[in-house]
């Protein structure tokens, strides 16, 4: 037992309950799990990690030194499940938990059970989340703080004809919310009114899955607006600190991609203004622990109270890079009783930080999630102030059921400019292969003049959405489809275990020259590979051997490429004399390559692919992973073409599969809840025979 | 070991003549060869492929590995003769499958519905022996209508043979797979019948012994050819099938995954890392003389197709007019045995030292056949030209170490036999398209049989027309001149194929390749020698 009247002893101050914490669970998963357990074992505290079926071999569960399982993959049934969550922490005899981000981390049940069962929540308490977590509340809460906040519908009347009164009288655009929600789940920006009732509708369907709770909140929606956010921290002693402000403009479909400090839209003057607001806020709600207060700040230099977030937030790195400090060590000394190590004057700014989230997802497919082994992943070197919060490892499995951010990457900088460019160097020195990332559309965002000028708003990504997408090199296509080429002619000749230095494809009697099918995208090449001097006609892409070096053309491009070296995994090609690593890996019938600034999935269709019995059936495909939302046929039914079978839902995206043709439904063979892979059979169709 | 040095100048009025000639052979070469791949003609490939079947060389290109070589054997065989498409209508060689050596045979269905001609029969044969001698296992893509019935005389009592040798080798543990792409009717039905694996593709393969027609003759019975003889019959009821196929692709398949599961072959020979030879190969056009009258240095070929042009001359000294000495092609170790001249008693005798030294060490041997015969004349023959031919004739015909034979320059009289000629079982014989094969030169063969006739006439006191006697003397050189082509050779399977000189490399490392997969086991039992 500690002698509490011990005085050179801090932990015996006897006004407020203080306690040391030993051992920690982290009730989350993937780079926050792994970053809160950083902070934990730097300070000395013993971490416990709980993971799902599906992250048995997760980075998070490694690196814990004790984890339980607590369930199957869905998060409703493990993550999310607070009453495993709390037996995980009695069973390991955690004295704390942290939530991370996302999940439970704004669940005023989960706060209250664990203090029911004297567990502490590394949080604010059960009452702030709960309050600020419906935003109606929070908004009127704001507005008698004195924090403006911007012109809305807050109340309790739900019914469609009254949100929908209100959102003429408040005028469109408008910005329908989910209350209960965040992360963009729920929301919608309506410019028409013919759209608002369906909006209305899909919202609140959204919001009652998301969050078991459809209210919506409707706010004048601000075009070009920027998205300010101000870090806070609050102890139990009464002191409440802000540690400047965050620019989080840069957002697709409501998600933050790239997130900087300072913001360069805000001046001194308006940080002390921002900021000042912020701690209002605080006060008003007498918040303790870290929070995030977000504004909108409008193209006027007006800027509203948008919400609280109750937690740590994603891109809180950029706020430790740049104030030095480590939010989650203060978060646990908050928690433990401890009064605020440091004071208003002790927060300063030096440099900037800019922040970008690795996504596993297809930014030319609305940005649908991508999953895939990771074959490859490796980490840029030798970059100034870079600061990698990943969450996966060489052969994670991204899988559909979670968020697909790989990692997050955070370069501070004494200048914004520096920081931007180190970033940008930084993500093309990334290697990540066997899941399809925003990585190319990171650079292209980071390198786009309008973030080059600080001068962007939120409308960023959609206003110049085909830029950020196109390739950098119109080749694009045919230098992967060349890489790959390349790369199996010499994999085969490193692999020949017979006669290795033979001709490739030696033929005493020449019939046709040997090829390779390969897609990139839509685009199918036939790489025909043939020796020096022969003529044959010309096909998509035509790989002319000669030792090492390969000239490489179709109808209109022509290169000259050299294999410098090869090893299993990558390629190093001189194209006209200019070298570029190429890294490659091989998944099934894909074959994932990047080079510095560009990533490429090149497809090999199966050589002898397995016949199938011809039928005038029709079928529909799942296009992506996901989860059967909900069935809207049944066997036996007709169907016109054009007809909705079944809804799927991935991620945030809702999907309506639609019949091809016009039939009978032959065979339903999904079911509300199944996961399903791309490609998975859904619905069959006997098709009508028309003639 | 010591490089050659080569001293050719490809600025040499000579060499620039030489090339000039053997490239237009080559041009000549590669054209006749283009011809042997377009089947039965246009319209029977394109009939053929509205069929949707693949051709014959498609389905090979699907069954070998990517990036695998392909040495096919004699496809130049029945090129100019009568009543014989090029390549005799079926295609075979050698490639890899599943990592494996397979001697791969398909029939040319375009070309008289893949009947086996007279010519076809023959290679048909050479390509089993192939098979045979160096074991490698077998696959057959099978679609053929049989025996060419109007030539029937010709083939079908040797036709027997094949039958015989796929049993023969799958008792010597050489596996066989057929894969039926059609029609494999009556004597054609035992090569399934015999092979180890049976792949058929549905709606495609029929196999019986008698077709709709017969049976109706024989005995009334009227049925269709796909319950007769389809795959579908033959997979479920007669159990001739092993595996039924989907469609082409999928038969193909199978047979690669049949032979994935085949247990490895004898280690090879450790094999030394390659080196390319220090100089081109395509100098080796300007080398050989076009005219095969006009010796030419042996040691400049061996200097283009050894590894870096490495050669440990044995015996350099001694019986100049035979090159012999060690050297490694693509790392495997051979012995080369290389006319540089006449065949003398020593370089005869030489030879046969070299041939006893190489299966001691369980070498392979490879002949660089350039040789107008052995010396004649009384002084050589009272030396034993004779008796010291025969050691080295002895030597080559019981060796046991595999011998690949290439055809460089002129093969005449018994110089043929003593390195090594068709008769002598090299694994592998090819030639050069400036080579020249008979018992001995036009212009000698018409010459000795001009004098015998003038002594005949002399004889019998008969007047000696000269006009007829040369005009008989002219006919009967351009007549020898005929045979000793290299087309007319190889039309006739008196080798394995006309190369381009320039991939000699490429062909011997293939050659000798195939043949360790038989273990290379030289002898120490020779015939008596004449001493």
């Amino acid at each position: 037992m500690r002698n509490r009247s011990d005085p050179f002893d801090p932990w015996s101050i006897p006004s407020v309950r203080m306690k040391r914490f030993n051992k920690i669970l982290i009730a989350n998963r993937g780079e926050i799990a792994l970053r809160v357990m950083r902070t934990c074992r730097v300070l000395g505290i013993s971490t416990v990690a709980v993971y799902s079926d599906a992250d048995a071999q997760a980075p998070h569960v490694g690196f814990a030194d004790e984890a339980v399982h607590i369930g199957p993959a869905p998060s409703d049934q493990s993550y999310l499940n607070i009453q495993k969550i709390i037996d995980a922490a009695k069973r390991t005899g955690a004295e704390a938990v942290h939530p991370g981000y996302g999940f439970l981390s704004e669940n005023a049940d989960f706060a209250e059970g664990c203090d029911s069962v004297g567990i502490t929540f590394i949080g604010p308490t059960p009452d702030a989340i709960r309050k600020m977590g419906l935003k109606s509340t929070a908004r009127k809460m704001m507005a008698a703080a004195g924090v403006p906040i911007v012109p809305g519908y807050d109340r309790e009347d739900q019914s469609l004809e009254m949100l929908r009164k209100n959102a003429e009288k408040i005028g469109l655009p408008i910005l329908i919310k989910a209350s209960a929600g965040g992360g963009g789940k729920g929301m919608r920006v309506v410019r028409d009114k013919s759209e608002l009732e369906a909006a209305i509708e899909a919202s609140r369907r959204e919001a009652e899955k998301a969050f078991g709770d459809g209210t919506l909140l409707l706010e004048s929606y601000i075009d070009d607006a920027r998205h300010i956010e101000v870090q806070i921290l609050g102890d139990n002693h009464g002191s409440l600190i802000h540690l400047f402000e965050r620019e989080c403009s840069v957002q697709r479909r409501h998600q933050k991609i790239i997130e900087e400090s300072p913001s360069p839209a805000v001046d001194s003057e308006l940080r002390q203004r921002i900021c000042e607001a912020a701690l209002a806020a605080g006060r008003g709600i007498g918040y303790t622990n870290a929070g995030t207060v977000e504004f909108i700040l409008a193209p006027s230099g007006e800027f509203y109270f948008i919400e609280v977030n109750t937690r740590l937030q994603v891109e809180h790195p950029v706020t430790e890079m740049i104030t030095g400090q480590d939010l989650v060590k203060l978060q646990i000394e908050i928690a433990e009783g401890k009064p605020l190590s440091i004071g208003q004057e002790d927060v300063k700014q030096n440099g900037h930080a800019i922040e970008a989230r690795l996504y596993a997802e297809d930014p030319n497919n609305s940005f649908l999630p991508a999953t895939g082994t990771l074959h490859q992943w490796e980490m840029p070197l030798a970059i100034e102030g870079l600061r990698i919060d990943s969450g996966v490892d060489r052969g994670t499995e991204v899988g559909i059921h979670y968020d697909p951010l790989l990692a997050k990457l955070i370069v501070h900088g004494p200048d914004r400019e520096s920081a931007r460019q180190r970033l940008a160097s930084a993500l093309k020195n990334l290697v990540v292969l066997g899941a399809g990332t925003n990585r190319e559309f990171l650079i292209n965002t980071l390198e786009h003049p309008t973030f080059e000028s600080g001068t962007y708003h939120t409308g960023l990504i959609d206003q110049n959405i085909s830029e950020l997408i196109a390739p950098k090199d119109a080749n694009e296509d045919l230098i992967a489809a060349s890489v790959v080429a390349l790369y199996f002619i010499r994999r085969r000749q490193a692999e020949a275990t017979i006669l290795p230095d033979l001709p490739l494809h030696y033929r005493n009697n020449p019939f046709r020259d040997p090829s390779i099918k390969l897609e990139v995208g839509d685009e199918a090449f036939e790489v025909s590979l043939r020796a020096g001097e022969r003529d044959r006609p010309r096909r998509s892409l035509t790989v002319t051997a000669e030792d090492n070096s390969f000239i490489l053309s179709n109808k209109d491009w022509q290169a000259n490429a050299q294999v410098v070296s090869f090893e299993p995994g990558s390629i190093r090609v001189a194209f006209d004399g200019v070298q570029r690593l190429f890294r490659i890996a091989e998944a099934g019938d894909k074959i994932f390559v990047q080079s510095h600034s560009f990533s490429s999935v090149v497809k090999r269709p199966a050589r002898h692919p397995r016949a199938q019995s011809a039928s005038e059936h029709e079928s529909a495909y799942a296009p992506m992973p996901g989860q059967v939302l909900k069935v809207l046929v049944a066997a036996g039914q007709q169907v016109a073409a054009g007809d909705p079978l079944v809804i799927l839902e991935a991620m945030k995206m809702e999907q309506t599969l639609r019949a091809s043709t016009a039939g009978v439904i032959e065979e339903v063979l999904v079911k509300q809840g199944d996961v399903v892979a791309p490609g998975d059979t859904l619905v069959k169709i006997a098709g009508l025979i028309t003639d | 070991m010591q490089a050659i040095k080569s001293v050719v100048d490809p600025q040499d009025e000579t060499y620039r003549a030489n090339y000039a000639a053997n490239s237009s052979a080559v041009d000549r070469l590669k054209a006749e060869l283009a011809r042997s791949t377009k089947g039965g003609g246009e319209q029977y490939v394109k009939r053929h492929l509205a069929r949707g079947r693949l051709l014959p060389r498609e389905r090979i290109e699907m069954l070998l590995d990517e990036g695998s070589y392909f040495l096919e054997i004699a496809p130049l065989a029945g090129v100019g003769m009568d009543n014989e498409f090029v390549g005799a209508g079926v295609v075979g060689g050698v490639g890899l499958v599943s990592g494996r050596e397979c001697m791969i045979t398909a029939n040319e269905a375009t070309v008289k519905g893949g009947a086996v001609s007279e010519i076809g029969q023959l290679k048909n044969r050479r390509l089993s022996d192939v098979g045979t001698e160096n074991h490698l296992p077998s696959i057959s893509l099978v679609e053929s209508a049989g025996a060419d019935l109007p030539v029937q005389a010709k083939i079908f009592v040797p036709g027997g043979r094949g039958f015989r040798e796929i049993t023969r080798r799958s008792k010597m543990r050489i596996p066989s797979i057929s894969v039926v792409f059609g029609n494999s009717t009556a004597g054609g039905a035992y090569l399934p019948g015999m092979s180890d694996y049976v792949i058929m593709i549905r709606n495609q393969a029929q196999v019986f012994l008698g077709g709709p027609p017969l049976v109706k003759m024989a005995t009334g019975e009227v049925v269709d050819e796909e319950s007769l003889g389809g795959a579908e019959m033959h997979s479920r009821n007669s159990g001739l099938s092993d595996y039924l196929a989907e469609d082409e692709l999928d038969g193909l398949r199978l047979a690669r995954d049949i032979v994935s599961h085949y247990s490895d072959p004898p280690p090879k020979p450790k094999l030394r890392a390659v080196e390319e030879p220090l100089y081109p190969a395509d100098e080796l056009l300007g080398i050989a003389s076009a005219d095969v009258r006009v010796p030419f240095e042996v040691r400049e070929v061996i200097a283009r197709i050894v590894d870096g042009s490495r050669f440990d001359e044995f015996k350099s000294k001694y019986g100049t007019t035979l090159v012999t000495g060690f050297a490694h092609i693509h790392g495997f170790s051979v012995g080369i045995l290389a006319n540089n001249g006449v065949l003398m008693s020593e370089s005869a005798g030489k030879g046969a030292q070299f041939i006893h030294l190489c299966n001691q060490q369980n070498i392979p041997l490879v002949f660089l056949q350039n040789i107008t015969g052995f010396m004649v004349g009384r002084t050589y023959e009272e030396q034993g030209i004779i008796r010291n031919g025969a050691k080295l004739i002895n030597a080559v015909s019981n060796s046991t170490v595999p011998a690949i034979t290439i055809m460089i320059g002129s093969s005449y009289g018994a110089g043929n036999y003593a390195m090594c000629g068709r008769a002598y079982e090299p694994r592998f014989l090819f030639t050069w398209p400036n080579h020249r094969i008979a018992v001995m030169g036009p212009q000698q063969l018409s010459g000795v049989m001009d004098i015998i006739k003038r002594e005949a006439l002399n004889k019998q006191g008969l007047p000696v027309d000269e006009s007829k006697l040369t005009a008989s003397k002219l006919a009967l050189e351009a007549q020898i001149e005929a045979e000793s082509d290299p087309y007319f050779a190889t039309a006739r399977l008196w080798d394995d194929g006309i190369i381009d000189p320039r991939e000699t490399r490429t062909v011997l490392a293939i050659s000798l390749s195939a043949a360790c997969n038989r273990p290379v086991e030289g002898t120490m039992e020779w015939g008596v020698f004449r001493h």
